[in-house]
């Protein structure tokens, strides 16, 4: 592997103990008083102190920021830490917070990948579409619905979704799970819109900056055919900033499903995380966030690497060439 | 001498911001098979939009033919349709830009941006295309076993050399070469042009050499045209245009020197500024900055005039050829 792959994954540590560091900070400051969930609002002052102690949640702040990384020794609340991928049991379920997390998140997955998928499919051919006829009617037409698609709300499209499909059609259920491919059409239709939006604006600007720059000229120069100017001179360069959008919608999607989960009553990671946050439930929460924010920056990491695979100028930055002595000659 | 390429009255205009740029005015040029035309004018002449009129890729909107006549071997460029335009183009009219830098697109090897083109006209198989772009590598002095490299590898001399063996690769009849070694330093500059030199003589290639440089003009060109606000205001041979520049905007950029071997390596700055494109003068375009220019020159737009097979724009000709 190369050195610009190493520096890259070094730099995920910091940028991982930073987030980490902020949800804890978060949850610290919220009013949320695990002891007092354990117990219930009845018990006697003392019982709440020993609790307080039990949990460890005495402890100046750092300490329990160390705590949550690299575990607390207790034999009820004690836990290996979140650098051990353990962060205890949930207060309301009594799970284990990773498990509970890890067995919903395919779940999410399923239903992010779907909603990209979908959002690459019609939101790049269209931005192509539109790029090559820039200002037709057409055109217009598909920026509106970017532009609708953008600046819907996702509760209001899955409203009206609901409304139109199931309710009154009854094409598709109101509901959904991961079992049943049709129950999923509405919630991946709702999910994508927003990303589509974005992936078609980015696919049309990015092939209209590409049509105008002098290779493309070099192409048509050379006498080669539209279609080959358009899908392999122009296209390949157009995907480079596509792909980080997508990327990073991808991301987005993973960790931020919540909405569109709850409302399709879908039984993945957004669902646990609206229910751990309505009960108090810290160690799921905390568990959750973190879990959001790690895939998220993952994902960066994996558009970074992905770009290698379209642009040859950082592909050879990944494979260390031997020194050219012909190419430094003339270079010089 | 067999005329390869005839423009007759050619006209073209770009559009922007509501204004038309007159780009070309009613330029006539004839270029001759075999021959090395130089193109000298200063910046915004309309060198490189003369340029691409040849292959038809002036494109709406920006810009559009109005009028003229371009014959190409016998066919009228302007009538041809996608497909005919697109078999000319890369095939028997190529051109080598003037950016080497921009010019090669930044995530295909260069053996395909090579090959690709090969293919696309010679009908020859994919290996055999590929095999091509290696032997033409090699022939600008590049080993083939960078046909698999991108263009970022590659130095701006050697880019310049791929793009050169790009336009070079289905032995064009026609060339045209805008300004292909300005982007170089000298050292480089003399080997491409050079190597240039070779293969033209080689192939046949007739040439349109633009450039800025007289040097390079009296070094490789067999006829000379001057440009001035998109027409052509004097034209001739090497020898007539270095040896009696007519007009005087030639005679400015000559800066006077009659001696040949005395002719500096640059356009003179001439005082004063090419006349703005969307806001012609009246008369002749060049009256305006003319130390010569009488009151006819401020009316009437000269013709052209023929002073014994040297062509020259200017009314200091009108009465029977005599010197100004
Ligand atoms: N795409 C375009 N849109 C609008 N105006 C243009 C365009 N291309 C060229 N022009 C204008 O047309 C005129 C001629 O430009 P052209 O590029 O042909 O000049 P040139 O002689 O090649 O100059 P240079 O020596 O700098 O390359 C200039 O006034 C230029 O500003
Ligand atoms: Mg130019």
């Amino acid at each position: 592997m190369s050195r610009y792959l190493m520096r890259r994954i070094l730099m995920l540590v910091p940028v991982l103990f930073g987030v980490t560091f902020i949800v804890f900070a978060l949850m610290y400051i919220t009013p949320s008083d695990p002891a007092q969930m354990m117990l219930g609002p009845n018990a006697s002052p003392a019982a709440y102190k020993q609790m307080r102690a039990d949990m460890g949640l005495d402890k100046p702040f750092i300490v329990q920021y160390l705590q949550f990384l690299f575990g607390y020794k207790h034999p009820e609340f004690g836990y290996k830490g979140l650098l051990f991928g353990d962060l205890g049991r949930s207060y309301i379920s009594n799970r284990n917070v990773f498990e509970l997390i890890l067995s919903s998140f395919p779940n999410t997955l399923v239903l992010a990948a779907g909603a990209l998928f979908f959002a690459l499919l019609l939101g790049v051919p269209i931005g192509i579409f539109s790029a090559t006829r820039p200002y037709s009617a057409l055109d217009m037409i598909f920026t509106v619905f970017a532009l609708l698609g953008a600046s819907m709300p996702v509760f209001w499209a899955a409203m009206v979704l609901i409304y139109t499909f199931a309710n009154n059609l009854r094409i598709f259920p109101a509901m959904s799970n991961p079992g049943d491919v049709i129950s999923l059409v509405l919630p991946i239709v709702t999910l994508s819109m927003y990303s589509m939006a974005i992936i078609m604006r980015m696919t049309r600007s990015s092939m209209l900056e590409v049509m105008e720059q002098d290779y493309i000229r070099t192409a048509r120069v050379k006498g080669m055919d539209e279609k080959v100017v358009i899908f392999k001179h122009a296209l390949k360069n157009a995907l480079i900033p596509v792909v980080t959008v997508a990327g990073l919608q991808f991301g987005q999607l993973l960790g931020g499903a919540v909405l569109t989960e709850k409302i399709f009553s879908y039984p993945g990671l957004g669902t646990i995380m609206v229910d751990a946050i309505y009960q108090k439930d810290t160690p799921q929460i905390l568990g959750s966030v973190c879990f959001v924010a790690l895939t998220f920056t993952f994902m960066n990491l994996l558009v970074d690497i992905l770009y290698g695979f379209i642009d040859p100028r950082i592909k050879t930055t990944y494979t260390k060439k031997k020194a050219r002595p012909v190419a430094k000659r003339s270079a010089a | 001498m067999e005329t390869i390429l005839a423009l007759r009255d050619l006209e073209v205009q770009y559009y922007s911001n509501r204004k038309t740029i007159r780009a070309v005015n009613g330029l006539s040029l004839d270029m001759h098979k075999g021959k090395v035309l130089g193109l000298v004018g200063e910046t915004g002449a309309g060198k490189t939009t003369l340029a691409l009129s040849i292959l038809n890729m002036i494109r709406a909107p920006q810009g559009k033919i109005t009028a003229g006549n371009i014959r190409f071997a016998g066919n009228d460029v302007l009538t041809m349709n996608k497909h005919e335009l697109r078999n000319m183009r890369g095939k028997d009219v190529a051109m080598i830009f003037q950016d080497p830098m921009t010019a090669l697109n930044p995530v295909l090897t260069v053996g395909d941006q090579i090959a690709e083109t090969v293919l696309r006209h010679e009908g020859v198989s994919k290996e055999a295309a590929w095999k091509t772009a290696e032997t033409m590598l090699e022939t600008v002095g590049i080993p083939a076993d960078r046909a698999r490299e991108y263009p970022h590898q590659f130095s701006g001399g050697m880019k310049q050399r791929v793009v050169i063996a790009l336009a070079l690769a289905c032995n064009p009849k026609l060339l045209l070469a805008d300004e292909p070694t300005t982007a170089l330093d000298v050292t480089i500059q003399a080997q491409v042009l050079d190597l240039m030199r070779k293969l033209i003589k080689e192939q046949g290639t007739s040439v349109l050499f633009i450039t800025h440089s007289l040097g390079l003009v009296a070094e490789n060109c067999d006829e000379v045209a001057t440009m001035y606000a998109g027409e052509i205001v004097e034209f001739g041979s090497v020898k007539q245009l270095f040896g009696n520049p007519l007009h005087p905007y030639t005679k400015g950029l000559f800066g006077s020197l009659p001696d040949l071997s005395a002719v500096s390596e640059r356009l003179k700055p001439i005082p004063g500024l090419m006349p703005d494109p969307t806001n012609l003068p009246s008369g002749c375009f060049f009256s305006p900055r003319c130390p010569f220019a009488t009151e006819i020159c401020h009316n009437t737009h000269p013709v052209d005039i023929d002073v014994e097979g040297h062509m020259v724009k200017c009314h200091l000709y009108t009465k029977k050829g005599g010197k100004a």
